[in-house]
Protein backbone atom coordinates (compact mmCIF):
# COMPACT_ATOMS: atom_id res chain seq x y z
CA UNK A 1 0.00 0.00 0.00
CA UNK A 2 1.09 3.77 -1.10
CA UNK A 3 1.40 5.92 1.45
CA UNK A 4 0.33 9.59 1.49
CA UNK A 5 2.61 11.06 4.31
CA UNK A 6 0.14 14.13 3.75
CA UNK A 7 -2.91 12.21 4.73
CA UNK A 8 -4.10 13.09 8.87
CA UNK A 9 -4.72 9.61 10.10
CA UNK A 10 -6.29 9.49 13.98
CA UNK A 11 -7.21 6.68 16.34
CA UNK A 12 -10.60 5.10 15.29
CA UNK A 13 -13.90 6.18 17.48
CA UNK A 14 -14.65 3.02 18.35
CA UNK A 15 -11.76 2.26 21.02
CA UNK A 16 -11.28 2.56 24.63
CA UNK A 17 -7.63 2.97 25.32
CA UNK A 18 -5.54 3.67 28.80
CA UNK A 19 -1.91 3.73 29.54
CA UNK A 20 -0.74 1.00 32.69
CA UNK A 21 2.76 1.45 33.23
CA UNK A 22 4.29 3.41 30.25
CA UNK A 23 2.37 1.13 28.38
CA UNK A 24 -0.82 1.90 26.02
CA UNK A 25 -3.45 -0.85 26.07
CA UNK A 26 -6.24 -0.55 23.05
CA UNK A 27 -9.07 -2.49 23.56
CA UNK A 28 -11.16 -2.63 20.33
CA UNK A 29 -15.03 -2.25 20.68
CA UNK A 30 -16.20 -4.14 17.46
CA UNK A 31 -14.31 -6.96 17.82
CA UNK A 32 -13.35 -7.24 21.63
CA UNK A 33 -9.25 -7.26 20.57
CA UNK A 34 -7.05 -6.15 23.01
CA UNK A 35 -3.47 -4.74 21.86
CA UNK A 36 -0.50 -3.89 23.80
CA UNK A 37 2.06 -1.21 22.63
CA UNK A 38 5.92 -0.91 23.18
CA UNK A 39 7.40 2.57 23.88
CA UNK A 40 7.24 3.70 20.81
CA UNK A 41 4.49 2.76 19.45
CA UNK A 42 2.73 4.14 23.12
CA UNK A 43 4.14 7.79 22.19
CA UNK A 44 3.29 7.71 18.67
CA UNK A 45 -0.42 6.63 19.72
CA UNK A 46 -0.31 9.58 22.22
CA UNK A 47 0.12 11.73 19.46
CA UNK A 48 -2.20 10.56 16.74
CA UNK A 49 -5.30 11.16 19.52
CA UNK A 50 -5.15 13.63 17.02
CA UNK A 51 -4.67 14.22 13.70
CA UNK A 52 -1.11 13.70 12.34
CA UNK A 53 0.34 12.99 8.85
CA UNK A 54 3.54 10.90 8.52
CA UNK A 55 5.52 13.42 7.93
CA UNK A 56 4.36 15.73 11.28
CA UNK A 57 4.92 12.12 12.91
CA UNK A 58 8.35 12.06 11.79
CA UNK A 59 9.28 15.49 12.73
CA UNK A 60 8.03 14.85 16.87
CA UNK A 61 9.95 11.36 16.65
CA UNK A 62 12.95 12.51 15.45
CA UNK A 63 12.97 15.71 18.29
CA UNK A 64 12.17 13.24 20.38
CA UNK A 65 14.33 10.33 19.93
CA UNK A 66 18.02 10.47 18.82
CA UNK A 67 17.02 8.84 15.24
CA UNK A 68 17.50 10.19 11.91
CA UNK A 69 14.61 11.09 9.88
CA UNK A 70 14.41 8.25 7.20
CA UNK A 71 14.76 5.32 10.07
CA UNK A 72 12.28 7.51 11.58
CA UNK A 73 9.71 8.00 9.07
CA UNK A 74 10.19 3.82 8.33
CA UNK A 75 9.01 3.45 11.48
CA UNK A 76 6.16 5.39 11.62
CA UNK A 77 4.40 3.58 8.57
CA UNK A 78 5.33 0.48 9.65
CA UNK A 79 3.66 1.02 12.76
CA UNK A 80 0.98 2.94 11.32
CA UNK A 81 0.33 0.00 8.85
CA UNK A 82 -0.12 -2.21 11.87
CA UNK A 83 -2.34 -0.17 13.49
CA UNK A 84 -4.90 0.57 10.32
CA UNK A 85 -4.83 -3.17 9.74
CA UNK A 86 -6.12 -3.47 13.01
CA UNK A 87 -8.80 -0.78 12.90
CA UNK A 88 -7.44 1.32 15.44
CA UNK A 89 -6.58 4.44 13.12
CA UNK A 90 -8.51 5.97 10.53
CA UNK A 91 -8.43 8.48 8.23
CA UNK A 92 -9.37 11.93 9.83
CA UNK A 93 -11.90 13.69 8.10
CA UNK B 1 -42.41 -5.97 38.44
CA UNK B 2 -43.93 -6.45 41.90
CA UNK B 3 -41.87 -6.26 45.03
CA UNK B 4 -41.38 -10.01 46.41
CA UNK B 5 -41.41 -11.65 50.09
CA UNK B 6 -38.39 -12.13 50.93
CA UNK B 7 -35.18 -9.73 50.77
CA UNK B 8 -31.62 -10.85 50.53
CA UNK B 9 -28.01 -8.79 50.21
CA UNK B 10 -25.95 -10.67 47.54
CA UNK B 11 -22.79 -9.08 45.67
CA UNK B 12 -23.54 -5.68 47.40
CA UNK B 13 -27.16 -5.34 46.14
CA UNK B 14 -30.49 -5.97 48.28
CA UNK B 15 -32.44 -8.59 46.05
CA UNK B 16 -36.34 -9.53 46.16
CA UNK B 17 -37.71 -12.47 45.46
CA UNK B 18 -40.98 -14.21 45.32
CA UNK B 19 -39.34 -17.11 46.43
CA UNK B 20 -37.29 -18.08 49.47
CA UNK B 21 -33.52 -18.52 48.15
CA UNK B 22 -31.95 -20.39 51.84
CA UNK B 23 -28.50 -20.21 50.69
CA UNK B 24 -28.49 -15.96 51.12
CA UNK B 25 -28.10 -13.63 54.05
CA UNK B 26 -31.53 -12.23 54.59
CA UNK B 27 -31.36 -8.43 55.05
CA UNK B 28 -34.25 -5.26 55.87
CA UNK B 29 -36.25 -4.71 53.35
CA UNK B 30 -34.70 -1.55 51.29
CA UNK B 31 -34.63 -0.51 47.96
CA UNK B 32 -34.17 -3.43 46.25
CA UNK B 33 -31.84 -3.18 42.88
CA UNK B 34 -33.00 -6.39 41.63
CA UNK B 35 -35.83 -8.59 41.39
CA UNK B 36 -36.44 -12.35 41.10
CA UNK B 37 -39.95 -13.36 39.88
CA UNK B 38 -40.66 -17.08 39.67
CA UNK B 39 -43.20 -17.79 36.51
CA UNK B 40 -44.36 -20.97 35.17
CA UNK B 41 -45.36 -19.39 31.73
CA UNK B 42 -42.83 -20.23 28.85
CA UNK B 43 -39.93 -17.77 28.85
CA UNK B 44 -37.82 -18.70 26.20
CA UNK B 45 -39.78 -19.63 22.99
CA UNK B 46 -39.14 -21.88 19.91
CA UNK B 47 -36.58 -20.33 17.02
CA UNK B 48 -34.84 -17.89 19.81
CA UNK B 49 -31.81 -17.12 18.23
CA UNK B 50 -28.68 -17.39 20.44
CA UNK B 51 -26.14 -15.41 20.22
CA UNK B 52 -24.09 -17.24 22.91
CA UNK B 53 -23.61 -20.44 24.11
CA UNK B 54 -21.72 -22.41 26.45
CA UNK B 55 -21.06 -25.63 26.17
CA UNK B 56 -19.45 -28.11 28.21
CA UNK B 57 -20.11 -31.75 26.62
CA UNK B 58 -20.69 -31.83 23.27
CA UNK B 59 -24.25 -29.46 23.76
CA UNK B 60 -25.37 -26.26 25.02
CA UNK B 61 -24.77 -26.26 28.41
CA UNK B 62 -26.14 -22.13 28.70
CA UNK B 63 -27.10 -20.41 25.64
CA UNK B 64 -28.78 -16.33 25.21
CA UNK B 65 -30.73 -14.90 23.09
CA UNK B 66 -32.12 -11.20 22.88
CA UNK B 67 -35.70 -10.48 22.44
CA UNK B 68 -38.28 -7.26 23.05
CA UNK B 69 -35.77 -5.56 24.96
CA UNK B 70 -34.80 -8.26 27.26
CA UNK B 71 -32.29 -11.47 27.38
CA UNK B 72 -33.35 -14.93 27.48
CA UNK B 73 -31.57 -17.31 29.12
CA UNK B 74 -31.92 -21.13 28.82
CA UNK B 75 -29.95 -23.83 30.23
CA UNK B 76 -31.61 -26.61 27.92
CA UNK B 77 -33.70 -29.29 29.79
CA UNK B 78 -33.41 -27.04 33.40
CA UNK B 79 -34.51 -23.58 33.75
CA UNK B 80 -35.16 -20.47 31.26
CA UNK B 81 -34.50 -16.95 32.56
CA UNK B 82 -35.66 -13.51 31.33
CA UNK B 83 -33.84 -10.88 32.20
CA UNK B 84 -34.32 -7.06 31.45
CA UNK B 85 -31.90 -4.81 29.23
CA UNK B 86 -31.08 -3.00 32.54
CA UNK B 87 -30.05 -6.07 34.67
CA UNK B 88 -33.08 -5.38 37.32
CA UNK B 89 -35.55 -7.80 36.85
CA UNK B 90 -35.41 -11.74 36.47
CA UNK B 91 -37.77 -13.81 35.69
CA UNK B 92 -37.36 -17.77 36.50
CA UNK B 93 -38.88 -20.36 34.94
CA UNK B 94 -37.50 -24.45 35.95
CA UNK B 95 -38.45 -26.92 33.49
CA UNK B 96 -40.80 -29.40 34.86
CA UNK B 97 -39.09 -31.90 37.81
CA UNK B 98 -35.84 -29.93 38.14
CA UNK B 99 -35.65 -29.18 41.58
CA UNK B 100 -35.98 -25.84 43.14
CA UNK B 101 -32.01 -26.61 44.65
CA UNK B 102 -30.67 -26.75 40.80
CA UNK B 103 -32.46 -24.33 39.87
CA UNK B 104 -31.24 -21.79 42.86
CA UNK B 105 -27.67 -22.61 41.64
CA UNK B 106 -28.40 -22.10 38.36
CA UNK B 107 -29.72 -18.05 39.69
CA UNK B 108 -27.21 -17.94 42.11
CA UNK B 109 -23.80 -18.68 40.08
CA UNK B 110 -24.64 -18.32 36.64
CA UNK B 111 -27.27 -15.89 36.11
CA UNK B 112 -26.99 -13.60 38.26
CA UNK B 113 -23.26 -13.03 37.59
CA UNK B 114 -24.04 -12.24 34.16
CA UNK B 115 -26.93 -10.07 35.03
CA UNK B 116 -24.96 -7.74 37.38
CA UNK B 117 -22.79 -6.99 34.13
CA UNK B 118 -25.64 -5.06 33.18
CA UNK B 119 -25.95 -3.53 36.06
CA UNK B 120 -22.37 -2.28 34.96
CA UNK B 121 -21.33 -4.05 38.47
CA UNK B 122 -17.87 -6.04 37.69
CA UNK B 123 -18.55 -9.53 38.84
CA UNK B 124 -15.32 -12.03 38.05
CA UNK B 125 -14.86 -15.85 37.77
CA UNK B 126 -13.34 -16.30 41.18
CA UNK B 127 -12.93 -17.00 45.20
CA UNK B 128 -12.18 -14.72 47.87
CA UNK B 129 -10.88 -15.05 51.81
CA UNK B 130 -9.88 -12.20 54.22
CA UNK B 131 -6.43 -12.52 54.99
CA UNK B 132 -6.18 -9.81 57.75
CA UNK B 133 -4.61 -7.46 55.80
CA UNK B 134 -7.62 -7.24 52.86
CA UNK B 135 -9.05 -9.52 50.46
CA UNK B 136 -7.26 -11.62 48.46
CA UNK B 137 -9.31 -12.65 44.74
CA UNK B 138 -8.34 -15.87 42.94
CA UNK B 139 -9.17 -15.92 39.67
CA UNK B 140 -9.13 -17.70 36.90
CA UNK B 141 -10.79 -20.35 34.30
CA UNK B 142 -12.41 -23.55 35.72
CA UNK B 143 -10.56 -26.40 37.42
CA UNK B 144 -7.28 -24.16 38.54
CA UNK B 145 -8.20 -24.89 42.25
CA UNK B 146 -9.30 -21.44 43.21
CA UNK B 147 -12.63 -23.01 46.11
CA UNK B 148 -9.90 -25.60 46.97
CA UNK B 149 -7.38 -22.66 47.73
CA UNK B 150 -10.30 -20.47 49.27
CA UNK B 151 -12.08 -23.80 51.76
CA UNK B 152 -8.36 -24.47 52.95
CA UNK B 153 -7.80 -20.85 53.91
CA UNK B 154 -11.49 -20.68 55.28
CA UNK B 155 -10.19 -23.93 57.49
CA UNK B 156 -7.36 -22.21 58.53
CA UNK B 157 -9.40 -19.66 60.24
CA UNK B 158 -9.60 -16.78 57.76
CA UNK B 159 -12.90 -15.82 56.38
CA UNK B 160 -14.70 -16.84 53.07
CA UNK B 161 -15.82 -13.60 51.16
CA UNK B 162 -17.17 -15.31 48.27
CA UNK B 163 -16.76 -18.24 45.99
CA UNK B 164 -17.55 -18.76 42.29
CA UNK B 165 -18.42 -15.63 41.82
CA UNK B 166 -16.41 -11.84 43.11
CA UNK B 167 -18.32 -8.76 42.41
CA UNK B 168 -16.28 -5.34 43.28
CA UNK B 169 -17.53 -2.35 44.76
CA UNK B 170 -15.66 0.54 44.10
CA UNK B 171 -14.38 2.78 47.30
CA UNK B 172 -11.95 5.75 47.75
CA UNK B 173 -8.96 3.95 48.19
CA UNK B 174 -9.52 1.41 45.25
CA UNK B 175 -12.41 -1.69 45.57
CA UNK B 176 -14.01 -4.13 47.95
CA UNK B 177 -15.46 -7.22 47.06
CA UNK B 178 -18.70 -7.84 48.62
CA UNK B 179 -20.12 -11.21 49.99
CA UNK B 180 -22.36 -13.87 47.84
CA UNK B 181 -22.98 -16.37 50.35
CA UNK B 182 -21.56 -18.88 52.88
CA UNK B 183 -19.56 -22.15 51.86
CA UNK B 184 -17.95 -23.10 48.87
CA UNK B 185 -17.96 -25.73 45.52
CA UNK B 186 -16.07 -28.27 45.94
CA UNK B 187 -15.25 -31.91 43.64
CA UNK B 188 -14.81 -34.84 46.13
CA UNK B 189 -11.43 -34.97 46.44
CA UNK B 190 -11.12 -31.50 47.16
CA UNK B 191 -13.81 -31.85 49.95
CA UNK B 192 -12.32 -35.13 51.55
CA UNK B 193 -9.00 -33.38 51.46
CA UNK B 194 -10.52 -30.33 53.27
CA UNK B 195 -12.14 -33.04 55.83
CA UNK B 196 -15.76 -32.25 54.95
CA UNK B 197 -18.24 -34.94 54.66
CA UNK B 198 -20.49 -36.07 51.65
CA UNK B 199 -23.40 -36.91 53.23
CA UNK B 200 -23.58 -33.57 54.96
CA UNK B 201 -22.36 -31.41 52.21
CA UNK B 202 -25.36 -31.78 49.53
CA UNK B 203 -24.79 -31.41 45.42
CA UNK B 204 -24.79 -27.59 43.81
CA UNK B 205 -27.43 -29.40 41.61
CA UNK B 206 -29.13 -32.64 41.32
CA UNK B 207 -26.96 -33.45 38.11
CA UNK B 208 -23.41 -32.35 39.25
CA UNK B 209 -20.89 -34.28 41.57
CA UNK B 210 -19.54 -31.13 43.04
CA UNK B 211 -20.90 -30.62 46.62
CA UNK B 212 -21.47 -27.08 48.34
CA UNK B 213 -19.11 -27.04 51.90
CA UNK B 214 -20.02 -24.72 54.37
CA UNK B 215 -18.02 -26.34 57.04
CA UNK B 216 -18.57 -26.61 60.96
CA UNK B 217 -16.04 -24.07 62.05
CA UNK B 218 -15.95 -22.17 58.25
CA UNK B 219 -16.24 -18.52 59.00
CA UNK B 220 -17.95 -16.09 56.31
CA UNK B 221 -17.76 -12.14 56.11
CA UNK B 222 -21.10 -10.46 56.02
CA UNK B 223 -19.53 -7.29 54.94
CA UNK B 224 -17.23 -5.83 52.47
CA UNK B 225 -13.65 -6.12 52.25
CA UNK B 226 -10.91 -4.20 50.89
CA UNK B 227 -9.27 -5.61 48.02
CA UNK B 228 -5.92 -6.05 48.72
CA UNK B 229 -4.78 -8.81 46.07
CA UNK B 230 -6.11 -10.10 43.07
CA UNK B 231 -4.28 -13.01 41.69
CA UNK B 232 -4.82 -14.49 38.07
CA UNK B 233 -4.69 -18.12 39.65
CA UNK B 234 -2.89 -20.75 37.07
CA UNK B 235 -1.21 -24.31 37.13
CA UNK B 236 2.46 -24.78 37.72
CA UNK B 237 3.66 -27.59 34.93
CA UNK B 238 6.44 -28.28 37.70
CA UNK B 239 6.94 -27.86 41.62
CA UNK B 240 7.63 -23.82 42.07
CA UNK B 241 4.89 -21.33 43.71
CA UNK B 242 5.19 -18.73 41.53
CA UNK B 243 3.78 -14.93 42.31
CA UNK B 244 5.02 -12.02 39.29
CA UNK B 245 3.61 -8.98 38.98
CA UNK B 246 1.20 -8.65 35.87
CA UNK B 247 1.29 -5.49 33.81
CA UNK B 248 0.10 -3.69 30.81
CA UNK B 249 -1.66 -5.65 27.82
CA UNK B 250 -1.12 -8.87 29.53
CA UNK B 251 -2.93 -7.53 32.96
CA UNK B 252 -5.85 -6.08 31.12
CA UNK B 253 -6.42 -9.37 28.97
CA UNK B 254 -5.98 -11.76 32.19
CA UNK B 255 -8.90 -9.04 34.13
CA UNK B 256 -11.22 -8.77 31.45
CA UNK B 257 -11.48 -12.54 30.66
CA UNK B 258 -11.94 -13.69 34.24
CA UNK B 259 -14.71 -10.77 33.88
CA UNK B 260 -18.84 -12.61 33.64
CA UNK B 261 -20.26 -10.48 30.83
CA UNK B 262 -24.23 -11.27 29.59
CA UNK B 263 -23.60 -9.13 26.71
CA UNK B 264 -19.85 -8.77 25.62
CA UNK B 265 -21.15 -7.05 21.58
CA UNK B 266 -22.43 -4.84 23.57
CA UNK B 267 -19.67 -2.17 23.12
CA UNK B 268 -20.74 -0.24 26.44
CA UNK B 269 -20.14 -3.57 28.11
CA UNK B 270 -17.28 -4.04 26.97
CA UNK B 271 -15.93 -0.60 28.06
CA UNK B 272 -17.17 -0.65 31.27
CA UNK B 273 -15.55 -4.25 31.37
CA UNK B 274 -11.84 -2.38 30.06
CA UNK B 275 -12.11 0.41 32.45
CA UNK B 276 -12.72 -1.31 35.34
CA UNK B 277 -9.64 -3.48 34.64
CA UNK B 278 -7.80 -0.16 33.93
CA UNK B 279 -8.81 0.99 37.86
CA UNK B 280 -7.75 -2.33 39.25
CA UNK B 281 -4.61 -2.27 37.31
CA UNK B 282 -3.84 1.86 39.02
CA UNK B 283 -4.64 0.04 42.50
CA UNK B 284 -1.06 -2.29 41.73
CA UNK B 285 -2.50 -5.49 43.37
CA UNK B 286 -2.99 -8.11 40.33
CA UNK B 287 -0.40 -10.30 40.13
CA UNK B 288 -0.38 -13.99 38.43
CA UNK B 289 -0.15 -16.50 41.22
CA UNK B 290 1.11 -20.01 39.45
CA UNK B 291 0.64 -22.85 41.96
CA UNK B 292 2.29 -26.51 42.03
CA UNK B 293 -1.03 -29.16 41.70
CA UNK B 294 -1.26 -31.89 44.30
CA UNK B 295 -3.10 -31.04 48.13
CA UNK B 296 -0.08 -31.57 49.67
CA UNK B 297 1.42 -28.57 49.01
CA UNK B 298 -1.62 -26.35 49.36
CA UNK B 299 -0.25 -25.32 53.17
CA UNK B 300 3.09 -24.25 51.74
CA UNK B 301 1.00 -22.44 49.31
CA UNK B 302 -1.23 -21.00 51.41
CA UNK B 303 1.68 -19.61 53.76
CA UNK B 304 3.18 -18.14 50.47
CA UNK B 305 0.08 -16.08 49.49
CA UNK B 306 -0.23 -14.79 53.73
CA UNK B 307 2.79 -13.47 53.35
CA UNK B 308 3.01 -12.14 49.99
CA UNK B 309 -0.37 -10.00 50.87
CA UNK B 310 0.98 -8.36 53.91
CA UNK B 311 3.87 -6.72 51.92
CA UNK B 312 3.61 -3.84 50.35
CA UNK B 313 3.15 -3.59 47.09
CA UNK B 314 6.25 -4.02 44.95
Amino acid sequence: MEWNTQTPWVASQRLASSEITGEAVVLNLNDGNFYGMNELATQVWNWIQQPRTVDQLTELLTSEYDVDAGTARGDVIRLLRELKERSLIEVAV
Amino acid sequence: MPVGNWTYSVYGLVLTSDQPIEELWPCEPGPPSLFVRWVEEELVPDGSVWFREWDDTGSPSLRVARADGRYLLQFPGKAGFRVSSDGREVECRPEAGIPHYTVRHLLLNQVLPLVLSRQRVPVFHGSCVDLGSGAAVFAGATGRGKSTLSGFFARCGYPLVTDDCVALVPTEAGFAVSPSYPGVRLWKDSLEFLNGDETTCPPVAHDKTKRHFAGGVMSSSTRPVPLRRFYCLDRSEGNTIEITRLEGAALIREVVSSQFLLDSGDPRELETSFRTACRIAETGSCYRLVVPRGFDRLPEVADTISRHAQRSFQ
